[in-house]
This record gives structure tokens, C-alpha cells and sequence, in this order.
């Protein structure tokens, strides 16, 4: 589990909010987490609560204004929200680097996949073209890209949806880093395709102690490679705990909608068909709801759900949760 | 009873190339497909990207013209049909699409958009028609003042339920869903999938249901039929096909969803590489090349679906 040790990564009272013509938008409103060295931290939501743009904070990847991000990340003893523009790009990359879900859009497709690779590893670690290309390559070998020498002078166009998600992640970890943050990396590709990256990724993850933060709005996967999860809703986090607990003995009513809304394949016949639906729908970033966010749509709600916002209730050393009716 | 019989249903893309648009080859997306479709019945259509199950759906409504085959449909062969005949079947006979942002006109209201069937194919009154309207947004869950709105002003899930408003217009007996809940959230999603399932209990529909997603397909399914490259590799019911997939594409496929439980620990069955190119697909069994009990014979015969009992159906030598 995850010890007492120092967290590789600490986010504390993270807001990141954008002026939009309609408004202040919080896309992200006072969430805290831990990340621990070399494991698998899940972050799980539906689209727009927030999970991308957490990730896009903590590399500060997000253009400001119109973005404006408040809090403390702190990394390696420093805080990258105080860092300088040259200072955070010696960190992205090399200590933290991301996996973006839509291989397609985010490689350049007028240089070919060895420059790509190659360009992190002579930045970061100032090594020569020729000697950058030669590491480009062994990644490649390293991501089970056949016939890598060949493939590396290739362009993005040459390759197909699951290699170029496997010259993501070389890209990834070109320069050994030791926080993986992957937004959704299996959500544009086909189930096979899919159960082939993500055993490559975790197998890799092991081989160099790397820690993921897997952001995806697939239980499944989460259940399948999490160490712990985090669930988000409308900017907050809504539950933490270890995926076992998250899955066995969900304490959020959102948690126990969302687990209930899946179909689960092999549950066996249903007479009754039905899934358990989360009525009404997310609400919008501009009209947040009084009191806890989820209240408008939960099974559960009390008259004090609507005017105030719950406590965060720590329940054991790793379970937190933010709901009234854990709050004794 | 049998309401819709597909046979030997095959679409051929030319491929063209050069300044005189030289038919170089042919793209076969679907080849040689067959199944049928019983009253009341949902019967499933799975298989990754490219794998063709979007083109049955549109070959069956004409809305791509197939290459060769039989498509009846309460007997009558709809390939044969001439084009006004055509569009008076497709009364009863609907599609859901995938996307509900690209497939509702943009400068329409909901109200119009919902009656567009109904003013083409019945001559009825304005008032009868809005009286419709009304009643078709109540049965899929949208409020009747919303009316005169636009799509732009909904949802993804609001915008799926105008799609099956729109669908449902003409008291249709067959609906081709063409992956109706990909593109929303897994809240909306359930939304989605129980409306479905309550309209089919309530007015006896028939819905081939295409999706990549298989926990979906299992769930809303009463049969399933698994495509690979253009072709129909397996067939069973829902239960069969999870507890005793027959095909290997069908277990790795099966053994490759992740399922939400973390105390389930399966041994996955990885499959090398990537799907073929549809133009130029491997000979013999065209799965052979990722196969992992394939034998010599593969890589010559093409194995033809048979039936191994209980309507069970599998494409495979083994």
C-alpha cells in the first residue's frame, strides 16, 4: 500500500478556474492528493469533472489567462506552481510526462516518430542527434515496435492507432521519469488493441518504478490496474480509497451510481434488464449547485445536502469521502 | 417469427487510382455475411474498427447500396425494391446513428425535426402532427415545452433521445442501432440503454444493435454475432457467447474487456499485432495471421460459418 514515506507528489488546495465570456469557469475547485513512488493512482469522473484539466495543472500545461491555477504541487521539494517557464520545462519530460489520449492530434505529423522520441532525450539529457536517435530507437525496440531502426524514420501517418500509442509512451519514458501522468491512453483504440498497451504500460511501469496517474472514465481498467482510486465529480473529489474498498464497499452515492450504471459483462441473464441509472445530468460549470454538487441528482439527499457543502470525512488511514451522510 | 433475413450480404469498395480512376482492387468491407433477426429480438453486432458492422447496418436500409445478396424483410427482397417502394418500407424500418451532434440538423428545432418523417410519409393535419410530437418526446423522457428548441441547446443524452423520437416517429418495426451510446458518459449511458430496452418491451421493436462496446452488447442483447474483417465469425446468444466463446478472435475479444471487479484476476489473451488492411486481407481464414491455434489449413480455406447446435454458429476449422 502505499507506507508513510514522503509522496512523490503532493497537490494541495489545487483551483484552476478560466474567464470565459459567460463567466468564471472552475473546472477544477480545491482538490487535494498524494501520489506515492511507483504506484498506480486511478482518477476516475465523467467528462468535465475536472480530471484532464487536474493533469494539464500539474504540468502547467494550461495557457494562462484564460486559465488561472492556485494552490501548491509540490514535486521534489519544490512547488511547480512557483517555478519559471524554463524551470518547468526541465521538469516536463524528463521528471513528469504525460500520455495524451488522442494519439493521432497530439504527434507532430511532419517529423517522423524518431525525432519525436528523440528530441526529449537530446533536450533533457543533452546527448548528441546521433546518440538521442540511438536511445530513440531502443525505446521503440522497448514498446515492441517491430523492425525499430526502420519504424523510427517513419511518419505518424505509417503508423496505426495502438503503435502510435506505443511511441507515446517510449516518448514517455525516454527520459525515465518518475510520474507517468496518462490521460485516457486506451480510450481511442480498439478492446484488443487496448488490453495490449495496457499490459505493455504496466509491465514497463514495474520494470522502472515509475508512478501512473490513470485518468479514465473506465471502471474496468481502473479495477484491472489501480492501486488506489480517486473519484471525481463536477471540480471536487468526491471518494478516495484503495480500489479494492472503492469497489467492494462504495461509500458516495455518486461512487455506488457510477458502479451501478456499467453493464458488467458475464453478470449472467437479467430479467429484470434494467441498469441503475444516475438520474438528470452533470450540471454545468457556470451553475453549480448549492451545497454538495451531487445534489441534485442523488437517491440520498438531505434537506442539509442543498444549502451546505459536506465535510471531507476520513474514514481509516486511506479512505476519505466527501458526503453527509458519512459525517457523524 | 422471423422478421428480417440477411443472406450472403457483400459490399465491395472499389478502390481507384491513377488520372483515369482505374479500378485497382476492391475494399471488401462486408463479405458474405448472413443472419437473421427474430420479432421482439435484439440481436447484437460486435467487432472493433473497420471490422464492417456500421456498413451492414446501412447496407440493410439501402442507405449504401450493397454489392450483392438478399435482404428480406417480411418476405420481400429489399434489394429488389425501386426507389419509392424503398422509402415507403423505410416507414418501418429506422436507424439510431452514433453521434448525436452531427446527425440532427443544426438549424431545425426539436419539434420539426421529430415530425420530418411524419409530414414525408403521412398525410395528416399540423395539429395531429404536434400532437404526435408531443407524445413521442413524453415516451422517450424529453419535456414536451422544449419543443422549439435547438439542438445545440441539449445534451448528448437529450440529443439520443430526439434520435429515437425521430426514429420511433413512424411506429417502425426494426431499428438499426448504430452504436447509440458510445459517444455519452456511463450515467447518460444507462439513461440511454434502459429507454431502449422499456421502448422494445412496450412496442414490440426489433433492434439490430451495432457497438464496440461488448459489456453493453451482452447486456442489451438477446443474440450476438461477432465480426472480424468483413466477416461473421461467431454466432450465439449472449450467455453462450460469455461463458463459451468458440472462436479465438471471440475469446481474446471476450478476455480483453475489462470488467470493474478488482478480486476478478483473468489471464488475458493478448493478440499480436494489428487488424489487416481490409483491401488486401490475409489469405484463407483472414484471423489466421493473429491467430493463436491456427493450423496449416487455415492460412488456404476459408472456414464457413456452421452451426455446432442450440443455433450456435462458428467460423472456424477447429
Amino acid at each position: 500500500m502505499t507506507g508513510n514515506a514522503e509522496p512523490l507528489l503532493r497537490v494541495e488546495n489545487l483551483y484552476t478556474r478560466f474567464d470565459t465570456l459567460d463567466g468564471v469557469v472552475t473546472a477544477v475547485d480545491g482538490i487535494d492528493f498524494d501520489v506515492h513512488a511507483g504506484e498506480t493512482l486511478g482518477l476516475v469522473g465523467e467528462s468535465g469533472c475536472g480530471k484532464s484539466v487536474t493533469a494539464l495543472s500539474i504540468l502547467r500545461l494550461l495557457r494562462c489567462p484564460p486559465a488561472r491555477i492556485e494552490g501548491r504541487i509540490l514535486f521534489g521539494g519544490r512547488d511547480l506552481l512557483q517555478l519559471d517557464a524554463d524551470a518547468v520545462r526541465s521538469v516536463r519530460g524528463s521528471e513528469i510526462s504525460m500520455i495524451f489520449q488522442e494519439p493521432m492530434t497530439s504527434l507532430n505529423p511532419v517529423l517522423t516518430i524518431g525525432e519525436q522520441v528523440a528530441e526529449g532525450v537530446r533536450l533533457h539529457q543533452q546527448l548528441s542527434r546521433r546518440k538521442s536517435w540511438q536511445r530513440a530507437v531502443e525505446m521503440l525496440q522497448k514498446v515492441q515496435i517491430p523492425s525499430p531502426e526502420a519504424r523510427a524514420a517513419q511518419y505518424p501517418h505509417k503508423f496505426s492507432g495502438g503503435m502510435r500509442q506505443r511511441a507515446m509512451i517510449a516518448m514517455a519514458l525516454s527520459c525515465g521519469p518518475k510520474l507517468i501522468l496518462a490521460d485516457e491512453p486506451t480510450t481511442a483504440l480498439d478492446v484488443t488493441i487496448q488490453a495490449q498497451i495496457m499490459s505493455l504500460m504496466m509491465q514497463l511501469k514495474q520494470e522502472l518504478n515509475t508512478a501512473i496517474v490513470l485518468i479514465t472514465h473506465d471502471l474496468g481498467i481502473v479495477a484491472e490496474t489501480a492501486s488506489r482510486v480517486i473519484v471525481m465529480y463536477a471540480g471536487q473529489i468526491m471518494e478516495e480509497a484503495p480500489v479494492r474498498d472503492l469497489f467492494k464497499d462504495p461509500r458516495h452515492p455518486y461512487t455506488r451510481g457510477l458502479l451501478g450504471s456499467v453493464p458488467v459483462i458475464g453478470r449472467g441473464k437479467r430479467p429484470n434488464r434494467r441498469l441503475q441509472e444516475i438520474p438528470g445530468m452533470v450540471p454545468s460549470p457556470l451553475q453549480m449547485p448549492a451545497g454538495c454538487r451531487f445534489n441534485p441528482r442523488c437517491p440520498q439527499v438531505t434537506p442539509r445536502c442543498c444549502h451546505e457543502a459536506p465535510p471531507i470525512v476520513t474514514l481509516g488511514e486511506h479512505r476519505r469521502v466527501s458526503c453527509w451522510l458519512e459525517a457523524v | 417469427m422471423t422478421l428480417l433475413e440477411v443472406e450472403n450480404l457483400k459490399k465491395y469498395f472499389p478502390v481507384q487510382k491513377g488520372v483515369l480512376n482505374r479500378t485497382v482492387g476492391y475494399v471488401k468491407a462486408v463479405d458474405d455475411v448472413s443472419f437473421s433477426l427474430k420479432r421482439g429480438e435484439t440481436l447484437g453486432l460486435v467487432g472493433e474498427s473497420g471490422c464492417g458492422k456500421t456498413t451492414v447496418g446501412r447496407c440493410l436500409l439501402r442507405l449504401i447500396e450493397p454489392t450483392a445478396g438478399r435482404v428480406a424483410f417480411n418476405g420481400q427482397n429489399l434489394l429488389e425494391l425501386d426507389r419509392g417502394e424503398m422509402i415507403n418500407i423505410r416507414a418501418s424500418f429506422q436507424i439510431i446513428f452514433q453521434d448525436p451532434f452531427s446527425s440532427l440538423n443544426p438549424r431545425m428545432n426539436v419539434g420539426d425535426i421529430i415530425a420530418e418523417p411524419i409530414r414525408n410519409h403521412l398525410k395528416i393535419s399540423r395539429a395531429e402532427t404536434r400532437q404526435r410530437v408531443a407524445h413521442l418526446m413524453h415516451r422517450v423522457g424529453l419535456h414536451t415545452a422544449t419543443m422549439n428548441r435547438y439542438p445545440h441547446e441539449f445534451s448528448g443524452g437529450q440529443r439520443q433521445r430526439i434520435g429515437i423520437a425521430r426514429a420511433l416517429a413512424l411506429n417502425p418495426k426494426v431499428i438499426v442501432c448504430d452504436e447509440p451510446v458510445s459517444a455519452l458518459d456511463v450515467s447518460i449511458q444507462a439513461q440511454v440503454i434502459n429507454l431502449l430496452a422499456q421502448l422494445q418491451e412496450q412496442l414490440d421493436l426489433s433492434y439490430l444493435f451495432i457497438a464496440h462496446d461488448l459489456s453493453v452488447v451482452e447486456h442489451i442483447s438477446d443474440r450476438v454475432a461477432v465480426m472480424y474483417l468483413g466477416r461473421i465469425v461467431e454466432v450465439a446468444t449472449a450467455e453462450a457467447l460469455y461463458s463459451n466463446p468458440l472462436h479465438p478472435y471471440s475469446q481474446a475479444l471476450m478476455s480483453a474487456v475489462p470488467i470493474p471487479d478488482p478480486d476478478l484476476r483473468r489471464e488475458k489473451i493478448l493478440l499480436p499485432g494489428d487488424v489487416p488492411s481490409p483491401f488486401n486481407p490475409p489469405p484463407g481464414c483472414n484471423f489466421h495471421p493473429r491467430c493463436f491455434a491456427r493450423q496449416d489449413r487455415c492460412s488456404r480455406e476459408i472456414p464457413i460459418l456452421r452451426d455446432v447446435g442450440d443455433g450456435h454458429q462458428v467460423a472456424c476449422h477447429l
